[in-house]
């Protein structure tokens, strides 16, 4: 039996739409929320009184939680980060993800990311940890490194506010059953959380592991911890740059024999579709699969496209609007007209760049302001849909109409 | 049915809006002699008529701005707007974090001191010029600016243009449809720019002269009194969605009961905060609270639209005929943003109170830029004006007002062509 204790969130950091409207205590909660958003024509209580708030107590945020950062590492590639959630921070359950805030220059740049280390850890010590792969064009990984690391490394407080979003996601262990655990790259941190909380092993456990590179292996001390804590722990690494490949064999062997398992693949969208898919073939039931994946798998940068080297003639686009996804192709021009080309009805007015009525959430992707010539970051953040210009895959998520 | 037809029309329209080419449509309806509304309930709420568009094209009184001095005005426009785009950081959010805190004390003290108005109407006074200030902070400095998405850059969680909502009756959304976008593209167009006389006041010789014009000094202050109920109700006046027949080549974004239910939605919501519910709250001193909450909603109204009206209104101000919105240039659009505003000047706290719409020139040019830059923005912004041979108009608010006052009364009267929209 897999068992952990887990503090459970508190109810106020739940959205109201969730909470039971049922109950007496439900109803004066949503009526209380009703009446402060009338009254303070604000989201809520607490928005309306962060700005005074912060009169006494500078880094408070209503949404946020304040944190302080205690170590930064490297380690080929990634960034461990140890942090220590403030008061207000109501714990994780092994497997979630947090966002991580930070305030530069007046922006708040925030990046969501697995907690990747173990309960007990935050139980005892109040420190969790993050560990974050460093990308070439990321804005958080050098901003990590231009701005935190040198105060932490001096023991000073550093100047640039941290903060924590509440910890959310269902990617957490649930059943008492054998465990077919399939990681690839940064993808193992949740799951490093999982099995470095777990206390008691009844059940099978296997893990297999794939990375580019010795050096890229993460935890590596933790796992041969853990295997001779655990004998039932079975763990398999792979290294790719060895030519090794995640053997289908290995897998089936193991789901032949473990008919009950439970399964949760991490990795790159495009490792977890591919396995989720070589599953449902093996026999394993959609039920049994969990999976939680990031990023459009190898995204084709064009860093060219900024030197104005070559023109991109199409780039893939996926839109996501309330639960469907739909994948687009750009045409030329702006994601407004490409989008309106494949049929869609974003909201617009100017076309020109100045009414901003077409703001537009885009979850990742490089795109080009056509007015200002401005290239974006890779990450998540608004664009005007009539004046940019994709330069890569880009993810959308437009609002259901 | 309605939505059906605007979707689609907005979609076949989808390219030539791109172009701006529906000002074509605008014209030939015009031209082609589609009836000025016939009846009179209609004529209130469809705004004036466009009298000889094309015969205007001939009287131009600013004379050509040729497209070589339209893109070197772009181009020194877009230096000046990119050197503080870069500078854009920690000060804006700072500041906007102060005017917050500003707004949060004042309206707090502010509805606390109206219940203190038990002990003596001092308090009551002093309360709500402190709500009204909040009112006015609210609307001016945080809210137009906020939704303007000038603030955008901080990735606020509700201080941001998608999220935000102010204390008026207008329901935000509904604001940034009619003013961001056609206030702010169109500006000063006839026909095209609603915000122009609000379809209530004739402000130039392009709009037919009708009786109710002769009075339109005191419709002028009835809408001065009412005003946030006037924004509230503009675009639903704009889509004819209670009286008059929809405009042929509008193209909507949301259906009628979309509309309907954000006016009543918001609408409601304020009434019920403003004379329900903080009156009920104060107890024995609810009607001293509701009567002190109308005041400063009526402070508020009044500052607003007094402020608002200097910014277009002036008699220096141009206006423009539909024609130049066509494929119109970036220069272009620059050149008749500048005449198309006049600027105030005034102290410090005179340009927070008006939410720097005091600025009305650089917030036109730059409508994305914090509104905290405009100040420093307005010298070199004259500067460019002069090398390009520009009018840059400005003056002392008490001048630029009573020039307001005198545009309205001016073409209260009839007249033909003391002041016509111009090409470019």
């Amino acid at each position: 039996m897999t068992k952990f204790s887990t503090p459970v969130p508190s109810l106020n950091q739940l959205p109201v739409c969730h909470q039971n409207t049922k109950s007496i205590i439900g109803l004066l909660r949503q009526c209380w929320h009703w009446c402060c958003q009338v009254a303070l024509v604000q989201p809520s209580l607490i928005s309306y009184l962060e700005p005074l708030i912060r009169l006494i107590l500078p880094n408070f945020r209503a949404q946020w939680s304040h944190a302080r950062v205690v170590d930064i590492q490297q380690q080929a590639g990634f960034i461990h980060l140890t942090l220590r959630p403030g008061r207000r921070w109501r714990g994780f359950i092994p497997g979630q993800h947090v966002q991580l805030v930070l305030e530069i220059n007046g922006r708040a740049i925030s990046r969501i990311f697995s907690i990747s280390s173990s309960l007990q850890l935050f139980q005892q010590q109040g420190l969790i940890r993050l560990t974050i792969q460093q990308q070439s064009k990321g804005l958080m990984t050098s901003h990590l490194m231009q701005w935190l690391k040198p105060a932490v490394d001096a023991g000073s407080l550093s100047s640039v506010p941290v903060h924590l979003s509440a910890a959310t996601g269902s990617f957490v262990l649930q059943q008492q059953k054998p465990l077919l655990l399939l990681a690839a790259g940064s993808g193992i941190t949740p799951i490093h959380a999982m099995l470095s909380s777990v206390t008691r092993l009844t059940q099978p456990v296997l893990l297999i592991y794939s990375f580019r590179g010795a050096e890229q292996m993460l935890f590596a001390e933790s796992w041969r911890e853990l295997q001779s804590r655990f004998p039932l722990l079975q763990i398999q690494f792979v290294d790719t740059n060895l030519r090794q490949r995640l053997q289908p064999g290995d897998v089936e062997t193991w789901c032949n024999s473990q008919p009950q398992c439970q399964v949760y693949l991490c990795g790159p969208s495009r490792f977890s579709l591919d396995w989720q898919n070589k599953l449902l073939a093996l026999g394993v039931d959609a039920s049994a699969i969990q999976q939680e994946s990031f990023g459009l798998a190898a995204v084709p940068f064009l860093v060219a496209a900024a030197a104005g080297a070559e023109k991109p003639e199409s780039f893939p686009i996926e839109i996501r609007q309330s639960t469907q996804v739909r994948n687009i192709s750009s045409t030329q021009g702006s994601l407004l007209s490409s989008l309106e080309a494949a049929g869609f009805n974003p909201s617009y007015g100017c076309r020109r760049g100045i009414c901003m009525q077409c703001l537009c959430q885009k979850n990742q992707g490089l795109v080009r302001n056509l007015l200002t010539g401005e290239i974006s970051d890779v990450g998540p953040g608004m664009i005007q849909l009539c004046i940019s210009q994709p330069l890569s895959a880009v993810e959308l998520s437009l609002p259901s109409s | 049915m309605n939505e059906r037809i605007n979707s689609l029309q907005q979609l076949a329209m989808a390219d030539s809006v791109a172009n701006n080419s529906h000002a074509d449509a605008d014209i030939s309806s015009s031209q082609s002699g589609e009836p000025f509304p016939a009846n009179s309930a209609a004529t209130v709420h469809t705004g004036h008529s466009i009298q000889e568009i094309a015969a205007s094209n001939v009287r131009q009184q600013t004379g050509r701005f040729s497209e070589a001095q339209a893109s070197a005005l772009a181009a020194d426009l877009d230096a000046l707007a990119s050197a503080t785009r870069d500078e854009v950081g920690s000060a804006d959010s700072r500041y906007l974090l102060k005017i917050v805190q500003l707004q949060r004390v004042a309206a707090i003290s502010g509805r606390l001191l109206m219940v203190a108005g038990f002990w003596s109407a001092w308090w009551w006074g002093l309360g709500v010029l402190f709500l009204a200030l909040a009112k006015i902070l609210d609307n001016m400095e945080i809210g137009h600016n906020v939704l303007h998405g000038q603030y955008d850059f901080m990735n606020h969680p509700y201080l941001n243009s998608r999220t935000f909502e102010w204390d008026i009756a207008c329901d935000a959304k509904s604001w940034q449809r009619t003013h961001n976008y056609e206030h702010h593209t169109y500006t000063n167009i006839i026909g095209k720019d609603r915000d122009f006389g609000y379809g209530l006041l004739r402000l130039s010789d392009d709009f037919r002269w009708r009786l109710q014009n002769s009075w339109q000094i005191l419709t002028y202050f009835l809408l001065s009194t009412l005003f946030q109920w006037g924004v509230s109700y503009h675009e639903m006046a704009a889509e004819r969605v209670f009286l008059g027949r929809k405009k042929a080549d509008r193209v909507s974004q949301i259906s009628d009961a979309q509309l309907k239910k954000a006016f009543f939605g918001k609408g409601g919501r304020q009434l019920l905060k403003d004379y329900l519910l903080f009156p009920l709250l104060s107890g024995p001193m609810f009607f001293p609270v509701l009567a002190g909450n109308f005041l400063a909603n009526l402070l508020r109204n009044w500052w607003t639209s007094t402020i608002i009206f200097c910014g277009h209104f002036t008699s220096q101000v141009h206006v423009f005929t539909p024609d130049v919105c066509v494929n119109e240039s970036r220069g272009h659009w620059y050149y008749r943003q500048m005449l198309g505003s006049a600027n105030f000047t005034g102290p410090r706290w005179f340009h927070i109170l008006s939410g720097h719409l005091s600025c009305q020139i650089e917030h036109h040019l730059f409508p994305d830029l914090p509104a905290y830059r405009y100040l420093q923005l307005a010298p070199q912004v004259a500067a460019i004006a002069k090398k390009h041979g520009i009018a840059y108009h400005s003056g002392s608010f008490v001048r630029q007002y009573l020039s307001v006052l005198q545009r309205i009364l001016r073409f209260s009267l009839p007249g033909h062509d003391r002041q016509v929209a111009s090409s470019m």
